[in-house]
């Protein structure tokens, strides 16, 4: 186990992932020159406001120690209670009920896990799947429209940039705040770090747990709203598909803190990292379930560098 | 008298309720009772069965083994290519079982070797498994067999008895696991890992071997019911495993409900799996679709987990009043 203690080696797994970043950007750039174009940056930024706002809410639940497996059935749900109300009761509606709705299943994953201390993975895998469910039962499985006057607003560009870009930028550095510079996101790394000592200190853990659920339910809402922004066009599953991507990035994040936790910024790095990538690859000509290789390939030799570390195997409860 | 009505719900509640689904459906549905369809049921359960098996295994040693959502489906892709190839039957079995121990043994490694949480690992297994699935059938399009060889048909097809062969292989198979955890040292340190990894390392059990030896049994359970699933659609179907771990993790869970144990047993996974087969085939009949079963499954969990934690609340109040 010494290899893996020794100062130039912690150096290296700290530091590797921006090495490999900049190899990347450096490699596609050869590749395809209009990688590194300005339409092709707008190109990239597009795509990450859904995944960002998820990746976001799953940090902050992972740094207070806890997991949720259904973001994405939450987003999926989004998106499919504002199709299916919005042609009944109006835009406004099928907005506030979708929100409603969210928020009260991110409230059951909270009591679950929080309240009735049943593992997290549990809770949030029957959430997922009645998410999932519900999404297919809505939209009856059939591809539907995305087109709302009320959301042209936000999806258009401004000064060349997608404004869902320039709002996920606003919307990351507020939950930057929150976690990074306010009692609550103390408490939140209290409870992901030594929840006795916690308690003994007198911070309420439980409270805070339940908030950071909440916080990361109404963060999954707004991936479902972002998502509307940059396609016109849903099928339910479509966003399940992102599951690993968006774990994948709370563990990049947590690989390149020094303090080897979750965390906002390395969240936001793991998003650009992902879509980078992808985006990349793409250009030059790679089919996409070979992406998909690619990025599982890569989640694994990640996580593997964070857990090496660890003198115990990792055990469940 | 509270108590008493309460403990009654929690060890009986889940056979009143599997009565009543039956009754339910058999009233409902006019097919539900027929011999066709009870063997439908049987091929569902052997599947979902032989996969949550495995993961029952991995509960055991304080783990959980999602991988067996891909092994299913890279196996059958495996077995009929290899057929259709003209392949000879025991050289198919060989590399079928070698593809099994090799997931098994990345599963392993990762757990037991580079203390990866097991959860994240086999995800991470299922994931890669799943986009190594759709790249060797470039995209996800199944690999069919026209010309089904009479052994491999016998496997998911034929029957001995009026009883398909595969419940006989289930069976085989639960009885060989059943006898190596319960009957054998290797179960005991199963278990005793499961309860406590440190203290079990200390007393010399070799942890790290014995934890990877779980996730290989429970790879080749998944490889089994992959096999047998290819056999009844004679063809490999990509992704095709997905839809039946979260049931065979369903499974699992109810098998703790009904089991004294509360980490994994096999009567009570099996239970599970007949328990959920039924209760699927039996939404499917009266028309429902992918998505309401997704919801029911999700619906089911949340109950199972919650009634759950409620047994063990109780178990607690009574050790506390004993």
């Amino acid at each position: 186990m010494t290899l893996f203690e020794s100062d130039r080696v912690e150096k290296f797994t700290k530091n590797s992932p921006w090495i490999l970043l900049v190899i990347i950007v450096i490699v596609f750039s050869i590749l395809n020159p209009f990688f590194f174009s300005y339409s092709n940056l707008g190109n990239i930024l597009g795509r990450v406001p859904y995944i960002l706002c998820m990746a976001l809410g799953l940090s902050i639940v992972m740094a207070a120690g806890d997991f949720d497996l259904s973001f994405a059935a939450l987003s999926e749900l989004t998106i499919a209670l504002i199709a299916s109300i919005a042609g009944i009761g109006g835009f406004w509606l099928a907005f506030f009920v979708s929100l409603a709705t969210i928020l009260t299943l991110g409230l059951v994953n909270a009591i679950g896990v929080v309240k009735l201390g049943i593992h997290p993975w549990l809770v949030t895998l029957g959430t997922m799947l009645i998410g999932l469910g519900a999404a297919t039962v809505i939209t009856g499985g059939y591809q539907i429209s995305l087109s709302y006057s009320q959301l042209k607003v936000i999806a258009g560009n401004l000064v060349g940039i997608p404004i869902p870009a320039i709002l996920s930028i606003v919307l990351a550095i507020s939950i930057y705040f929150i976690v990074h510079r306010t009692k609550f996101g103390e408490y939140v790394y209290v409870s992901g770090g030594n929840r006795e000592a916690g308690l003994r200190e007198g911070v309420n853990i439980t409270t805070t747990r339940i908030k950071a659920y909440l916080i990361a339910s109404f963060l999954y809402w707004a991936a479902g709203i972002s998502y509307f922004t940059q396609t016109t066009v849903y099928r339910s599953g479509q966003i399940q598909l992102t599951l690993i991507d968006v774990i994948l990035v709370a563990f990049i994040g947590k690989a390149i803190s020094s303090r080897r936790v979750v965390n906002i910024p390395g969240a936001i790095f793991g998003v650009l990292f992902l879509a980078i990538l992808a985006n990349g690859l793409g250009l030059i000509g790679v089919q996409a379930y070979w992406i998909g290789l690619v990025k599982g390939l890569l989640t694994l030799i990640i996580i593997v560098g964070v857990s090496i570390r660890e003198g115990e195997v990792v055990q469940l409860e | 008298m509270k108590n008493k009505i309460l403990n009654f719900i929690s060890d009986y509640g889940v056979y009143i309720a599997f009565v009543v689904i039956i009754l339910f459906f058999s009233f409902s549905t006019s097919s539900f009772l027929t011999y066709r369809n009870i063997v439908d049921i049987a091929d569902r359960i052997v599947v979902m069965a032989l996969i949550a098996f495995g993961i029952a295994l991995t509960l055991m040693v304080g783990g959980i083994d999602l991988s067996g959502g891909t092994i299913v489906g890279l196996v059958g892709i495996a077995a009929v290519s290899l057929i259709k190839a003209g392949v000879h039957p025991l050289l198919v079995i060989l590399v079928v079982l070698g593809i099994g121990i090799i997931v098994g043994l990345i599963n392993a490694s990762l757990i037991a070797g580079a203390n990866v949480n097991p959860f994240i690992a086999t995800l991470v297994t299922l994931f890669v498994g799943g986009s190594l699935e759709k790249v060797v059938t470039s995209g996800g399009l199944p690999v069919y067999l026209w010309e089904v060889p009479g052994w491999f048909q016998a496997l998911g097809k034929g029957k001995w008895l009026g009883i398909p062969n595969s419940v006989f292989l289930l069976l085989g198979i639960g009885i060989l696991m059943y006898v190596l955890v319960h009957k054998a040292k290797l179960g005991r340190e199963f278990y005793a890992i499961g309860e406590n990894i440190t203290t079990s390392r200390y007393s010399g059990i070799p942890t790290r071997i014995k934890l990877g030896t779980a996730y290989v049994i429970s790879a080749l359970a998944s490889t089994a019911a992959g096999f047998v699933l290819a056999s009844k659609f004679t063809a490999g179907q990509p992704m095709a495993g997905h839809t039946y771990l979260w049931d065979a993790i369903g499974a699992v869970y109810l098998g703790t409900i009904v089991s004294s144990r509360t980490r994994g047993s096999f009567l009570g996974t099996l239970f599970g799996a007949i328990f959920l087969g039924t209760t699927l085939n039996g939404l499917s009949l009266m028309g429902a679709g992918l998505g309401w079963l997704n919801f029911a499954k999700g619906a089911v969990i949340l109950f199972l987990v919650l009634s759950w934690s409620m047994k063990g609340k109780l178990r607690d109040r009574a050790k506390a009043v004993g």
